[in-house]
């Protein structure tokens, strides 16, 4: 299903482009919903965070609004937006009933990704609504764990696809401090566009990689062994007729007024508008 | 008499080598395979008859199929007439890292295999073995996690029809195995196929990868998670996916 906002951009993108400001109809600037609500974990960045994103819109020209109220997902709310930010937005994994997507909510969120509402997931978005596999659907996978005392260490990034609206600011590679996660149920046909190198996040004789973890869903424990492989960190893909861009970056407070992860999200913001430059 | 024999031998030896020519991309004698099954964790009813099924299978297609359970093959210089190595089920236990086989000298042996350009093929349980090498578990591109219990009936899509490994097949299938998950599966590896766990009922919401190919260090890799079960190397659809992935490690799929 393509929505008539997408498709006004898909025919009209060569005329626009070729008209004067003026030719154009007058349209509203796109207006973003942050939602903030964490009954789970509840982050310091979040603020940081929306003061980020309203300086992405204040720069790029979008209408903002921020809210931890979940009755904001109704279908009248959500006709006013056109694009949605997943911000820390917490339930408590252990918990169904932390979740907050519930009833008529669900139908509301679904609608709007299926008018093609596009999503963009920070950090602990992936770390919500284990109950609901719809919500792991959309998101691209779940949080499973993250590195252990310290929580926050040195990660070593490799930009997969470097010609993306998300990744064309940013050098090959980045060097930064996070909380690194590690993903369950992650779909692997996700488009990549950052990974971390593993020994970046455990090294190989790191005691912290060789213990016993205890899975998110599953009750049995089970042994973990040293990880070899490179993490995902940040994707996008298109779902059920909208865009949604992920990344696990954002646990820290000063990750949004870092310029990398904050040209990385603002890209992000833009490819999910549509706005592919 | 003499001559006309002769000359029938003539055609006969080009015939072969005109086959054997086509069959094979250099002039160098078929290529060889080892199928090792050395298993020191949970050991697959499987294997006897998978190792039937491939070697009848390669030897169709003019490959010299042998097999081993010595792990000492992996002693260096030892894989050198060997073009491709398929680890079937070849665990170890995950509860007891000295239960791992791939230890000194043996891990030379395969890493210098690999650098050669090798051709690696990891069948179900080539997954569920070595975890504390990390470099083996680079090489299959991901570790076995855990798998729902028995084995029911999963969709299977292929995500690359025009992989060697996935013609002839069917674009969704249905079939009986035990299903792996897999933790630290490498997001850069080339997926062909995936699997659907709600189809058997399994509350997760996203495909999981099952069957995929990487270039690694000069090698080709080929995996698939399927293969727990012995109907399964009877099936014509596993054994085609089987038979297209080693074609493709050893460079031989048109």
């Amino acid at each position: 299903m393509i929505s008539r906002r997408r498709l006004t951009a898909l025919t009209g993108a060569g005329l626009i482009a070729a008209a004067t400001p003026a030719f154009a109809a007058p349209r509203r600037q796109p207006r973003l919903l942050v939602f903030t609500k964490a009954t789970g974990y509840v982050h310091p960045s979040i603020q940081p965070g929306v003061e980020m994103l309203r300086g992405v819109a204040q720069r790029a020209h979008y209408d903002i609004e921020a809210t931890d109220d979940p009755d904001i997902f109704s279908d009248a709310n959500m006709a006013r937006f056109d694009l949605l930010v997943l911000l820390c937005c917490t339930t408590d994994s252990q918990h169904p009933d932390s979740e907050w997507l519930v009833g008529l909510r669900r139908d509301a969120l679904q609608a709007y990704v299926h008018r093609g509402g596009p999503v963009v997931g920070i950090h602990a978005a992936a770390d919500s609504h284990h109950h609901w596999p719809w919500y792991g659907q959309m998101i691209g996978g779940y949080f499973d764990r993250h590195p252990a005392n310290p929580n926050v260490r040195p990660g070593h990034l490799i930009v997969v696809d470097r010609n993306d609206p998300s990744t064309r600011a940013l050098p090959a590679t980045i060097d930064r401090q996070d909380e690194w996660y590690l993903f369950r149920d992650f779909n692997p046909m996700v488009h990549l566009l950052i990974a971390a190198e593993v020994t970046s996040v455990y090294t190989e004789t790191d005691p912290l990689n060789m213990q016993w973890f205890s899975s998110q869903t599953n009750t049995n424990t089970r042994m973990r062994f040293p990880e070899a492989n490179p993490k995902p960190i940040s994707w996008h893909h298109e779902f059920e007729g909208a865009r949604v861009f992920y990344t696990a970056m954002g646990h820290t407070p000063e990750t949004f007024s870092e310029p990398l992860p904050v040209a990385h999200i603002t890209g992000g913001i833009r490819w999910a508008l549509g706005h592919n430059r | 008499m003499r001559t006309l024999f002769r000359a029938a031998m003539m055609i006969a030896a080009a015939l072969l080598i005109g086959a054997s020519v086509s069959a094979s991309a250099s002039p160098r004698l078929a290529p060889h395979v080892l199928i090792f099954s050395y298993s020191t964790g949970y050991r697959h009813a499987s294997i006897e008859p998978g190792t039937a099924a491939l070697k009848a299978m390669g030897e169709r297609d003019g490959f010299v199929m042998e097999s081993s359970e010595d792990p000492d093959m992996f002693l260096p210089g030892r894989l050198d007439g060997y073009d491709a190595i398929i680890f079937l089920s070849s665990s170890s236990d995950k509860h007891n890292p000295a239960s791992d086989w791939l230890t000194g000298l043996r891990r030379d042996g395969l890493q210098a295999f690999v650098h050669r350009g090798g051709g690696v093929v990891g069948i179900h349980a080539a997954s569920d073995s070595n975890y504390t090498w990390m470099w083996y578990h680079r090489l299959i591109g991901a570790s076995f996690d855990h798998h729902p219990p028995g084995t029911p009936t999963a969709t299977v899509t292929i995500v690359d029809p025009s992989d060697p490994s996935a013609r002839g097949l069917p674009h969704t299938f249905r079939r009986t195995d035990e299903w792996y998950h897999f933790y630290d599966f490498n997001p850069h590896v080339h997926i062909i196929a995936e699997y659907d766990p709600q189809s058997y009922g399994e509350d997760e919401a996203n495909p999981h990868p099952i069957s995929w190919r990487q270039d690694f260090e000069g090698g080709r890799v080929f995996y698939t998670g399927m293969g727990h079960t012995t109907e399964s190397y009877s099936e014509d659809i596993f054994i085609r996916h089987i038979e297209g992935g080693l074609k493709w490690v050893l460079h031989r799929a048109n």
